[in-house]
């Protein structure tokens, strides 16, 4: 049945030729509970409220995978104005409904697919979607944001967010084909990879425009590593929610929507959607440097500045980085750019390996299969991220662990006959990179060990100080000893070593919106707070965090206002996001969150000097940062939030 | 001499990527040398922003990233930091990603 089919309506073409398609202000979808793990929404026309324009345009899906059953629910608007959307709303949900302590791999935990408010409009990069759990790795929140097409064929579906509990008895995949939602049977597709699972997905469902995303082997298996892959090549990689996915049995949501987005306030949206726009094609970095040259340019500034941590950050300069540069890249392997929805930026890459065709890889993926691991030439690089990205893992965490078990292997805590005839793991062998990520990625052999992430090996050794982690999740590719702000959003970032809950990098290295020196840590807790409060607004508003490369807060406050109708300027956008971000704290420490040994480094960046290179002798000095941050954000000097402050932000 | 490293789009207007010079005096000498050897100018300004490259035949402005010894130049003294033997400068076109 197919009642609440909208009449797609032409939409409008940005720069770079995407077409942008407009949503249908919805009334309220009731909640409606159907047998079958069928949606029939029959009265869905009859219901809009055409011309309301209130926040309820968009619906919450309810998948109850252990029981079949799905129901819609309207969306909380009190929740949309506290919490925008995305990230925000998700972690709400997930704190108010779930029980603390429940196991991550359990049907106890939830799974929220979750898109924001401009999330498939024609604002600038508003194609994102988060997904949104407890997570395996860390025991902390989890949010990992994705790009492509996938979140903005979720809105155009008819849904804000999706809610997925339980667990099925047998492998499915949700099929939500705008008011026709069903779960149906995927025991044929269980052990294959993204590619092979979303093109069989997409011939099955009759529909080739329709949008998959999907886990591989590692999801399957359990990896806390895993990462669910959409589009092919677009990941929500972090925090091993595809492992959460994997434990419900669920291969892949597979979305096909045909609404229309109808601006809250049409005529003055067209006007910000023009200067923003304007902004973004002026700036250095969203119109010159990362449309021509993506993210991988930053390979070279980073050594350069002597804090691109290599082998495994025992060292900070790579010598023979120029291999697997941004450059490089460009000179032998890249065949176009790509871009996600409604993006003017166009950052991807595209290339090509013999007869093979991907995406990436982009930087932190560069570093973290390349200088991490300490191989220089790309080939291998490229070849271990075409494997990521089939078999479902996070480029940075797996790279990082390879990492981690080069350092055990060449520090003799792995012996080379638990190898079992595969590639020594010694650090600048391209072969042992690809045949281990390829292990990890299929969990087998040695590779189980590998797939449970630095931390997890590393304790198995009894040797967890060679994970280069934070609340286990492994650091991305900026060296904290050089570069000391991003250092102090590594340590505190809610969902692990995260470099975007605060691209302090913008200041620290680039310059914008002003160049702060990387070696000082005076003004850094400040810089930091204001970044992590804006950055969990940008998330939840379904935009790109590169567009905060040339937009402000005003900018992003006049988007969600003018196009989604909910109420906010900037002053409440930036509370919006120091609300979410005091939300995770709690979220984190419900589930027993220990400052004192949580929000910090790995000891080798706070005791070991960097030993050579540009920025040789500096270490962090995170201690001089932390308790100014706390207190900044109101919380005690233990990493508390005060009540006054929980008072403040409607969260006590 | 100096060593000077070229990055980024930067390469498509010096067609090399590396090139050694006779220590000048300051970085506001080096700068010179380069748009004379190059073609175009290379700008130094006091401020974060005003360092640039331009094409004097098309007109087009790039914003630079200048590092001197792997230290930004503007916490390296700017356009007079004194240049020395050995020095290495990188220049990158503005960047950014993550």
């Amino acid at each position: 049945m197919d009642s609440g089919r909208k009449t797609l309506k032409k939409g409008v073409r940005p720069d770079n030729g995407v077409e942008v398609f407009r949503f249908n202000i919805d009334g309220p979808g009731e909640s409606n509970r159907a047998t079958g793990g069928k949606v029939e929404n029959r009265n869905r026309l009859q219901r809009e409220r055409k011309g309301e324009k209130d926040m309820n345009k968009r619906d919450v899906l309810r998948v109850d995978l252990t029981h079949g059953k799905v129901e819609r629910e309207p969306l909380n608007s009190k929740w949309e104005k506290e919490f925008i959307g995305g990230r925000g709303y998700a972690t709400k949900l997930l704190y108010q409904e779930m029980k603390a302590g429940v196991d991550p791999m359990s049907p106890d935990n939830k799974l929220v697919f979750a898109t924001g408010p401009l999330t498939g409009s024609s604002a600038p990069t508003g194609g994102r979607y988060m997904a949104v759990t407890k997570s395996p790795l860390t025991g902390f929140i989890a949010c990992s944001n994705s790009g492509g097409y996938w979140g903005a064929e979720l809105a155009r579906a008819g849904y804000m967010h999706v809610v997925l509990e339980g667990k099925a008895d047998k492998p499915v995949y949700l099929w939500i084909n705008d008011d026709k939602v069903e779960i149906r049977d995927a025991s044929k597709l269980w052990g294959k990879d993204t590619h092979v699972t979303t093109d069989a997905l997409l011939k099955e469902v009759g529909d080739n425009k329709a949008r998959v995303a999907c886990i591989g082997p590692a999801g399957e298996k359990g990896s806390p590593i895993a990462a669910i892959i959409n589009d092919k090549h677009r990941a929500a990689g972090r925090s091993g929610v595809g492992a959460v996915m994997g434990s419900k049995n669920l291969k892949a949501v597979v979305v096909r929507g045909s609404g229309v987005f109808e601006a809250s306030n049409p005529g003055a949206l067209k006007e910000t959607l023009k200067t923003s726009l304007q902004k973004i094609k002026e700036n250095g970095v969203t119109g010159e440097g990362l449309p021509a040259l993506g993210t991988p340019v930053l390979v070279n500034v980073i050594n350069q500045l002597g804090s691109y941590p290599h082998k495994n950050f025992q060292e900070s300069y790579m010598e023979e980085a120029e291999k697997h540069s941004g450059e490089t890249l460009a000179e032998k392997y890249l065949t176009g750019t790509s871009n996600c929805f409604a993006c003017p930026i166009g950052c991807g890459r595209v290339t090509k390996l013999d007869d093979v065709q991907g995406e990436g890889p982009e930087y932190e993926t560069l570093w973290a299969l390349g200088a991490s691991c300490g191989v220089a030439d790309l080939e291998p690089i490229i070849r271990a991220n075409y494997l990521c990205n089939e078999l479902g893992l996070d480029t940075i965490s797996a790279g990082s662990t390879v990492a981690a078990s080069m350092e055990l292997f060449e520090k003799g805590y792995v012996s080379p006959e638990e190898l079992a005839g595969g590639p020594e793991l010694k650090f600048g062998s391209g072969d042992a990179l690809v045949y281990w990520i390829e292990k990890m990625g299929k969990v087998e052999g040695f590779g189980k060990k590998l797939s449970q992430g630095s931390y997890r090996l590393g304790e198995s050794y009894g040797h967890p100080e060679v994970s280069m982690s934070v609340k286990k999740q492994e650091m991305p590719a900026y060296d904290p000893r050089g570069i000391q702000g991003i250092g102090l959003t590594y340590a505190v970032s809610n969902r692990g070593g995260c470099h975007v809950r605060g691209y302090l990098i913008s200041p620290e290295v680039l310059g914008l919106p002003e160049k702060l020196d990387p070696w000082v840590t005076e003004d850094k807790a400040q810089w930091g707070k204001i970044f992590h409060d804006l950055t969990a607004a940008i998330d939840s508003s379904g935009m790109c965090l590169f567009t905060s490369f040339a937009l402000g807060a005003d900018d992003y406050a006049a988007l969600i206002k003018q196009g989604a109708g909910i109420d906010v300027d900037a002053e409440e956008l930036l509370k919006a996001g120091e609300r979410i971000w005091n939300l995770e704290r709690l979220f984190n420490l419900r589930e027993g969150l220990d400052p004192a040994k949580d929000d910090t480094l790995p000891k080798r960046l706070l005791n070991d000097p960097i030993p050579g290179g540009p920025a040789k002798g500096k270490v962090s000095m995170l201690h001089e940062m932390l308790p100014e941050y706390y207190e900044l954000r109101g919380w005690d000097e233990k990493g508390i939030p005060k009540p006054a402050k929980l008072a403040e932000l409607g969260l006590q | 001499m100096v060593r000077v490293s070229f990055f980024g789009s930067i390469r498509s207007i010096t067609h090399e990527n590396e090139t050694e010079v006779p220590a000048p005096a300051t970085m506001r000498d080096l700068l010179s040398l380069l748009s004379s050897a190059y073609g175009v100018n290379f700008a130094p300004g006091d401020e974060f922003d005003g360092w640039t490259v331009s094409d004097t035949e098309t007109g087009g402005v790039s914003v630079m990233i200048v590092l001197l010894n792997g230290r930004h130049i503007q916490h390296a003294g700017g356009a007079d930091a004194p240049l020395s033997e050995g020095d290495h400068v990188a220049i990158f076109p503005l960047v950014g990603g993550g």
